[in-house]
């Protein structure tokens, strides 16, 4: 009983000390960053309309929104802890909590998660649905694909990324598992589904209050990737580029699965640098942390990732 | 006299050939089985020939030859003293006793175990054993004990368990808080219906809320591939046929056209189990002289008995499945719709699974599914709702160690278990979906077993409603009965259990009730914008509208896609999409059950079979 309870133990030791580290790191930090200040300057817009749910609805993502208007400057906090506690639990229930550990004690993880907090949950929740159809892949079973594809399709909502990604996802699906041919489209069309859906939520939403369906995607007072646009700097694009090549090395010891996803999603954030490059590393070391049978070079991959990262730190990354 | 085996005395007699007997004696060795239960569950022989052939062989007296002499010749006082299920489980009938000697009949004279209850039973009495055979023992016990048998069918769980009886709708306290609700409705509307709407506007929502959250979790558990117990082909290869148990299989029979019957007892020759340890029972009506006319033309196997239901109310199938539990004689027992087509080696699992499972697991549940999906929309939607329900949902209730629901047919029981479980409640109309309640409050345990029974999905929208709507007012039922020992269920299946019952066993027809309303408002609005509508779909209510709208749409259709998909039925997938009318459908049929729980709690809606028939496939 105490070597079963004793993971758990530790996950909520580790979780209860990330969420006092991040308090403390961040204790001084003015939310400077565009991603956090859109959330945070549109619940404020938000908490004054007459009715505060429909300006959430129509805003695009809109549930990080709401975590904001709920948690206002706390926000950050809540979405850090909280993806922090899961990346513990998974790691508990394999037992091997390093991996997690080495993405939680990281300066992109902490920065990531106070500056960025749609783009930490969105990894979080993207990498959940690579990792489960990875692990589909390696068994061909189809059956928790569902969880994968669900994981991936509310990940997708968090943030405009999801809609660059989402091509890529449905492709990997179809083409990585082993089904009759007539099968694979069934396959991309299953993984694009809960996308979709979240999607044509802002759309309907954006239609029924606003009158037109893709002002939420294209009004910069709605819109994370509008506003981004507007205001991203690009500068941090190198930072991410050299963060995501020790993971995109250790890919290649997962297994050529594992290389084709991680390699295609850092070519699909140079595609859209202003909203992900900085940050690709962290989605990548999230997939390398829900790895359920992590090799040896993907683990030193990452701990040279979590090396790299404080050396960018100490030399003035990430500040805006 | 010589001693002569008995397939000789068949063979010199010319009603047996050669090579039939060697077949026979083949499949003995194989089985383990009586020759005599070979030669009839084969067809070699008629019943009446063998027995007479046994009374040669034996020296003993066959007493069927004349039934109408028999039946003047009992004794009723001897026989009403006793217990039928007894005689039933010894295969035996006392005739009389006459000169200090009691007569009794039976199709096994050789039997330990009845000379020792008839030495207890009668002691002092000498005995002496005539013939029937027992097709002829079962036509004396009904003849009998019909009211007996009848009672217990019928009035048995609720003189033994009033509380666990769908027979009184609501128990006083339920009524009182059912009045209570609805008279705080009415004041509400009547002195603040803005507020009232709105409250109950936000119930209604935050009850769904829970249901699809309740139905995630599940459906997600459900996703994992692990069963309740893993079955290998080597497992089924290993099975000994002699050691087999006898299984019966209760076939509940009513109205059903000549077709069905015809495919049932194609069903019935086609299953992976020897014949001879097979105990089907066809439960037909007494007033249904079509079914049997049907039944009797069909030339069923020997192994199959017709069971006459005699009339009463209520005319429904559990209370049949009652009546025919009486006459059962397997170790395991399963129930079969008319128009069902188990996978073949169904019985073999099962009998692999309860070897492999504790005691506490009293009954598996195989999957249901439809083998006429492309018929038309409805049986399209209708199988993307079962593969969802069956493949996902009872196996994800599995999984949490959850309460599980029987559904209809294919449910596979440890007779002794069921028996002590008090059999179907006859007044609840998904007397299945109670019991498998009732097995998980007493602390047993519905296990899920590996295997597909193909049924015929309902493809005319009347019929389905039908259907639908006994299905919702049977959930209504099961809820209102279980939520009579609050305290009793919380105890014995924890928080979760009571989240089953409410969410799920209520929540199902409930939340269709209200989803139909909350369909027509949310239209209402959307076409008309008007302000006094307004009101429902902003602030909290609507944020959790909108969850319900599009996370709870998505998550029922996009669990259905998944469940054909597995499978292998993707071209069912883009109809999913059409679920929500479908859903909607449902809520028409939830608010028929509604209504007939008011006004007849335990009316039937008979559902009618056979309509694919002549469709192309």
């Amino acid at each position: 009983m105490r070597q079963k309870s004793a993971p758990y133990g530790i996950v909520g030791v580790a979780a209860f000390l990330s969420l006092l580290g991040l308090s403390a790191i961040l204790r001084g930090e003015n939310f400077s960053h565009p991603e956090a200040r859109f959330f945070l300057l549109r619940a404020l817009a938000v908490r004054y309309l007459p009715d505060p749910a429909q300006g959430i609805l129509a805003t695009h993502p809109s549930l990080p929104l709401l975590l904001a208007l709920a948690f206002r400057e706390y926000f950050p906090h809540i979405v850090g802890w909280s993806v922090a506690f899961a990346l513990l639990l998974f790691g508990a229930r394999r037992r091997n909590l390093f991996p997690a550990l080495l993405v939680l004690f990281s300066p992109v993880y902490i920065f990531g998660a106070l500056m960025r907090p749609a783009l930490t949950l969105f990894s979080f929740f993207v990498a959940l649905g690579f990792s489960v159809m990875l692990q589909s892949t390696t068994k061909n079973a189809l059956e928790e694909l569902l969880i994968g594809n669900l994981a991936f399709g509310f990940g997708t909502s968090l943030h405009p990324f999801g809609l660059w990604l989402l091509p890529f996802f449905a492709l990997c699906e179809a083409l990585l598992f082993q089904v009759p041919l007539h099968r694979r489209g069934t396959l991309a069309a299953l993984a694009l589904f809960p996308s979709l859906v979240f999607q044509g939520m802002s759309l309907f939403f954006g239609w029924v209050y606003e009158g037109y369906a893709l002002s939420a995607f294209r009004n910069p007072e709605l819109s994370l990737e509008a506003f981004l646009k507007t205001r991203e700097m690009l500068v941090q694009a190198q930072n991410g580029t050299i963060l995501a090549l020790p993971l995109l090395c250790a890919a290649s010891f997962s297994g050529i699965a594992h290389t084709i996803v991680l390699w295609g999603i850092f070519a699909l954030s140079l595609l859209a640098p202003h909203l992900v490059a900085p940050f690709t590393s962290l989605l990548l070391a999230f997939l390398c942390a829900l790895d359920p049978n992590p090799k040896k070079g993907a683990l030193f991959g990452l701990l040279l990732w979590n090396a790299l990262g404080w050396v960018l730190a100490f030399c003035g990354f990430p500040s805006c | 006299m010589t001693w002569k085996p008995l397939g000789e005395i068949l063979v010199s007699r010319g009603i047996l050939k050669r090579e039939e007997l060697e077949e026979a004696l083949r499949l003995q060795r194989e089985s383990g089985r009586l020759l005599g239960e070979i030669l009839i569950s084969r067809g070699f022989v008629h019943p009446v020939t063998l027995y007479e052939a046994l009374a040669e062989q034996g020296n003993r007296l066959y007493a069927g030859r004349n039934l109408s002499e028999l039946l003047v010749s009992i004794d009723p006082n001897v026989v009403s003293r006793l217990n039928p299920s007894e005689l039933l489980r010894l295969a035996l009938f006392p005739r009389r006793i006459a000169n200090g000697t009691l007569e009794v009949l039976t199709p096994f004279p050789d039997n330990e175990a009845q000379d020792a209850w008839l030495k207890r039973t009668f002691p002092g009495v000498s005995v002496s054993k005539a013939l029937i055979t027992p097709y002829e023992l079962d036509w004396l016990l009904h003849f009998f004990f019909k009211e007996r048998f009848l009672a217990e069918a019928t009035t048995g769980l609720f003189f033994r368990a009033p509380e666990e009886s769908a027979a009184s709708v609501l128990v006083p306290w339920q009524w009182g808080i059912l009045v209570t609700i609805l008279f705080t409705l009415l004041a509400g509307t009547f002195f603040a219906p803005q507020t009232t709407l709105r409250i109950l506007f936000a119930i209604m929502n935050l009850a769904f809320f829970g249901q699809v959250l309740f139905k995630t979790i599940v459906g997600i558990q459900g996703a994992t591939p692990v069963a309740s117990v893993t079955i290998t082909e080597e497992d089924l290869a290993s099975l000994d046929p002699r050691t087999l148990p006898v299984y019966t299989i209760l076939l509940p029979l009513h109205r059903e056209p000549k077709e069905v019957i015809e495919q049932l007892v194609h069903s019935i020759r086609s299953l992976d189990y020897p014949q001879e340890k097979l105990d089907v029972l066809f439960l037909i009506e007494e007033d249904d002289a079509e079914t049997l006319r049907a039944c009797k033309e069909a030339h069923p196997p020997y192994n199959v008995r017709f069971i006459l239901i005699p009339r009463g109310q209520p005319q429904t199938k559990p209370r049949a499945c009652n009546f025919g539990l009486a006459f059962a004689k397997g170790e395991f027992l399963t129930i079969y719709d008319a128009e069902d087509i188990p996978e073949k080696d169904q019985l073999k699992k099962a009998v692999v699974a309860f070897s492999k499972l504790p005691k506490e697991f009293v009954c598996l549940q195989a999957a249901l599914n439809f083998y006429n999906p492309t018929q038309n929309i409805l049986t399209r939607l209708f199988t993307l709702e079962y593969s969802f329900w069956f493949d996902y949902l009872l196996p994800g209730l599995f999984h949490l160690r959850l309460p599980i629901p029987l559904g209809g047919t294919s449910n596979h029981f440890r007779t002794e278990a069921l028996r002590a479980l008090g059999g179907w409640d006859p007044f609840n109309v998904t007397e299945d979906a109670d019991l498998g309640m009732r097995a998980h409050y007493r602390g047993f345990r519905v296990g899920i077993l590996p295997s597909t029974t193909y049924e015929e999905a309902n493809s005319h929208i009347r019929n389905w409603i039908r259907q639908r709507s006994r299905w919702l007012k049977g959930y209504l039922q099961t809820f209102l009965v279980h939520t009579r020992r609050p305290y009793y269920a919380l105890r014995v299946s924890g928080i979760r259990g009571i989240l089953t019952l409410w969410l799920f066993i209520g929540g199902t027809p409930l939340g269709y009730a209200a989803s139909l309303i909350l369909w027509g408002v949310f239209f209402g609005w959307l076409v008309t914008r008007s302000e006094f509508l307004r009101t429902y779909f902003s602030g909290a209510l609507l944020y959790i509208g909108a969850v319900n709208l599009f996370v709870g749409n998505l998550l029922g259709v996009y669990f259905s896609m998944f469940a054909v998909f597995r499978r292998n039925l993707d071209h069912l997938l883009p109809f999913a999409l059409v679920n929500p009318l479908y859903w909607m459908l449902a809520g028409v049929a939830a608010w028929k059950g509604i209504g007939q729980l008011v006004s007849r709690p335990f009316f039937w809606e008979k559902t009618v079979h056979g309509l694919h028939k002549g469709k192309k496939q």
